[in-house]
């Protein structure tokens, strides 16, 4: 097998200076202070795409949401190297394994998240509720589907990817629900309309 | 920046031995009988693929990554489409399904494995979780596709209603595996 190295297609620039969610000593740490661009679901961000790639991005403007998929660069060695960690770095919960998480910090730091396509100018998109940091390398960019192109045996849910550690984002908490009964409850308000719609 | 380099988490196993949704237009029933049929038993293939089971073996020296995973019905899996050959991740328009009657598309308005990065993105139903396999229904993945990123699958961020898609894609959608085909 060939090595899987990415191609960088673009970067994020966006006010979101810094990770709030880091891996320490083992485990993660939610240090939201001196981090006043907290993410917000109405963050509007740029990503800027490597004019190398130009023609790549013919056509998306007919999308309303994207998939995009970048690299969180601020996850060093000993991040990728965590296999459990507390979910949002609190204690409180209980520790679990990180592919059962939305930490950032996870073996391959590749992070996925639906966003609202505002507008395209050239090389240039702006969108909506990205929640890369500044700098953030771009890997791909995927149309966003309605779950009804599915199969209709087992539509699978294209709901937003779980992206790690933006708890004061009322949309990732929204994500971080599962279908069943799990300690995520106590990351989301909106679980009872989750619990309803199981039925 | 310095070159960035994925391992692979674990690998995919299952039945599947190559991509069996068909490029291009559907041969004309009339005309070439034989291929119509043929065609159509490879989107039938397709189909099947799509719902079958498969074993995502996760590598056991990542001890405990999936401790709590069993508490999740449906989860988001990242795999490397390795079947890709390398020069054609340079290939940075298409014509979805290779069908010249839809528009050349710049690769990130379609879901082409072919892409700078063949990072594929798949919603699976959690069945069942032994020890370091997850059993897993719901990804067409080749059998020995690597495995980059298991993350636990939301629910529903923007309703149906808000998404804008072309016109296209829905003729696309119609035509493949993926949509509400009338078998």
């Amino acid at each position: 097998m060939n090595d899987m190295i990415l191609k960088v297609v673009g970067v994020v620039r966006s006010d979101i200076k810094k990770p709030s969610l880091v891996a320490h000593s083992g485990d993660l740490n939610w240090e939201s202070k001196d981090n006043p661009n907290s993410h917000s679901a109405e963050n509007i961000s740029e990503i800027v795409i490597d004019p190398d790639y130009a023609g790549i991005l013919d056509g998306i403007e007919d999308f309303s949401h994207l998939l995009v998929i970048y690299w969180a660069h601020k996850v060093d060695d000993l991040g990728r190297k965590l296999t459990r960690a507390h979910p949002m770095g609190r204690k409180d919960l209980p520790l679990v394994g990180i592919f059962a998480t939305c930490s950032p910090a996870r073996p391959n730091p590749v992070l996925a998240i639906a966003v609202r396509l505002v507008e395209r100018d050239g090389y240039t998109l702006r969108v909506e509720g990205l929640d890369a940091i500044d700098g953030s390398p771009v890997i791909d960019i995927k149309p966003y589907l309605p779950s009804y192109f599915f199969s209709p045996l087992d539509p699978p849910i294209m709901g937003e990817v779980c992206i790690g550690g933006h708890p004061q984002n009322p949309r990732q908490e929204e994500s971080c629900t599962s279908f069943r009964t799990t300690w995520y409850t106590v990351l989301s308000p909106l679980r009872g309309r989750e619990l309803e719609r199981e039925g | 920046m310095s070159e960035i380099l994925l391992k692979p988490v674990g690998f995919v196993q299952n039945a599947i031995k190559e991509g069996s949704q068909p490029a291009g237009k559907p041969p004309d029933p009339e005309a070439s009988p034989e291929q119509h049929a043929l065609w159509h038993e490879r989107i039938r293939q397709a189909k099947k693929a799509r719902n079958s089971v498969s074993e995502l073996v996760i590598d056991d020296k990542l001890d405990g990554i999936l401790d709590g995973i069993e508490e999740f019905s449906h989860l988001l899996v990242l795999y490397w489409a390795d079947r890709i050959p390398e020069e054609r991740r340079s290939i940075l328009k298409v014509h979805p399904m290779g069908r010249d009657d839809f528009p050349l598309l710049g690769i990130f308005a379609t879901r082409s494995p072919v892409r700078p990065n063949p990072i594929l993105a798949t919603t699976v139903r959690l069945l069942e979780r032994k020890g370091n396999v997850l059993k897993v229904q719901g990804i067409e993945a080749i059998n020995g596709s690597p495995i980059l990123d298991i993350k636990p699958q939301t629910g529903d961020q923007y309703d149906n209603d808000e998404l804008k898609v072309p016109d296209w894609i829905r003729e696309v959608h119609e035509a493949s595996a993926e949509g509400v085909f009338d078998e």
